[in-house]
């Protein structure tokens, strides 16, 4: 399985236009997106930023992606990283031979935002629940790069 | 029981009491800092009724999004301040104590984050954003099934209509 960063773009397109993009609808590639910008499309939604006209349609579009069977969450081509106890455990620290040495500086920072400390944390690829390839790490940081450029 | 839903500045009082203070020992919480007489009497009988539970009631639970351990690890130095270390941290993470749940920051948040306002309008007119750490934390009791509190240290978000009534 191929896999790729589902950018913070794509799934405000979905929840808008109910659009992915073609190289997810072919079965070989599955788009990987944090929890983070997930529940930030909430906050483009509070903001203005979504051509979405009420709490009532926002909510139907969020079934329409996360729960409906032909949504792309249950048809396998996105997968939403969550930040649940095991992957809080593993994600914010770091190990030496299985004794924790410290935390993961990356994440465990205030120079950055807790937005995006909770994106680093969901897509470390540090043990082997992290399933998905480590470009995904590395294309969101670029995408969001780019966005703060 | 009741479920009590901590933000991130009442769980590090958590941690602090835990590890620096001899909860495990002694039982019991006591009222300082961020925990208010009101809170610590309900987390103590949430823990009391742990220790004698015998499974035929739901004992109620303490929690916090993982988010709120994000946080204090964000500004660890700072809120751990040699009162606890980084191996007690993980520690608690790993394994909780059977009265203490993580709780997911996952997907099923997402309505209830739109339940809340982007800002609060408080009493004196002036208005406020709703701090995204603060709307997570409130999410999370939000979601619970079983009835819930939430021990908020930001006073403001007691005007959040879904949550009047709720903050302990």
């Amino acid at each position: 399985m191929i896999t790729r960063f589902f950018t913070p773009s794509e799934i405000a397109d979905y929840f808008e236009r109910g659009e992915l993009k073609a190289d997810l609808l072919n079965d070989e590639i599955m788009g990987i997106c944090s929890v983070a910008d997930f529940l930030d499309i909430c906050e483009a939604y509070k903001k203005g930023k979504l051509r979405i006209s009420s709490h009532k349609e926002l909510n139907e579009r969020f079934d329409a992606f996360d729960k409906l069977p032909e949504g792309p969450v249950e048809k396998g081509l996105v997968f939403i990283v969550n930040l649940d106890q095991d992957k809080l455990s593993s994600a914010l620290f770091e190990r030496d031979d299985g004794n924790v040495v410290g935390l993961w500086d990356q994440a465990a920072t205030r120079h950055i935002s807790p937005k995006r400390s909770l994106r680093y944390l969901t897509l470390r690829t540090n043990d082997d629940s992290a399933w998905w390839g480590e470009d995904v790490y590395l294309e969101m940081e670029a995408y969001h790069a780019s966005q703060d450029g | 029981m009741t479920d009590i839903v901590f933000d991130t500045n009442v769980l590090a009082e958590l941690l602090v009491q835990y590890y620096g203070d001899n909860v495990r020992e002694k039982g019991c919480f006591e009222s300082k800092g961020f925990l208010n007489k009101d809170l610590v009497r309900e987390m103590n009988r949430t823990v009391r009724r742990h220790a004698e539970n015998d499974g035929s009631s739901y004992p109620g639970l303490l929690m916090a999004s993982s988010f709120a351990f994000v946080e204090i690890a964000r500004k660890f130095d700072e809120i751990a301040g040699g009162r606890f270390t980084t191996e007690q941290f993980a520690a608690f993470i790993e394994q909780p104590p059977e009265w203490f749940f993580i709780a997911d920051v996952d997907a099923s948040l997402f309505p209830h984050l739109n339940r809340l306002p982007r800002e609060i309008s408080l009493p004196n007119g002036n208005i406020k954003p709703l701090e995204w750490a603060d709307a997570i934390h409130a999410a999370t009791a939000l979601s619970r099934d079983d009835p819930w509190l939430l021990a908020a240290t930001d006073p403001s978000i007691k005007q959040v209509a879904v949550l009047k009534d709720r903050i302990i």
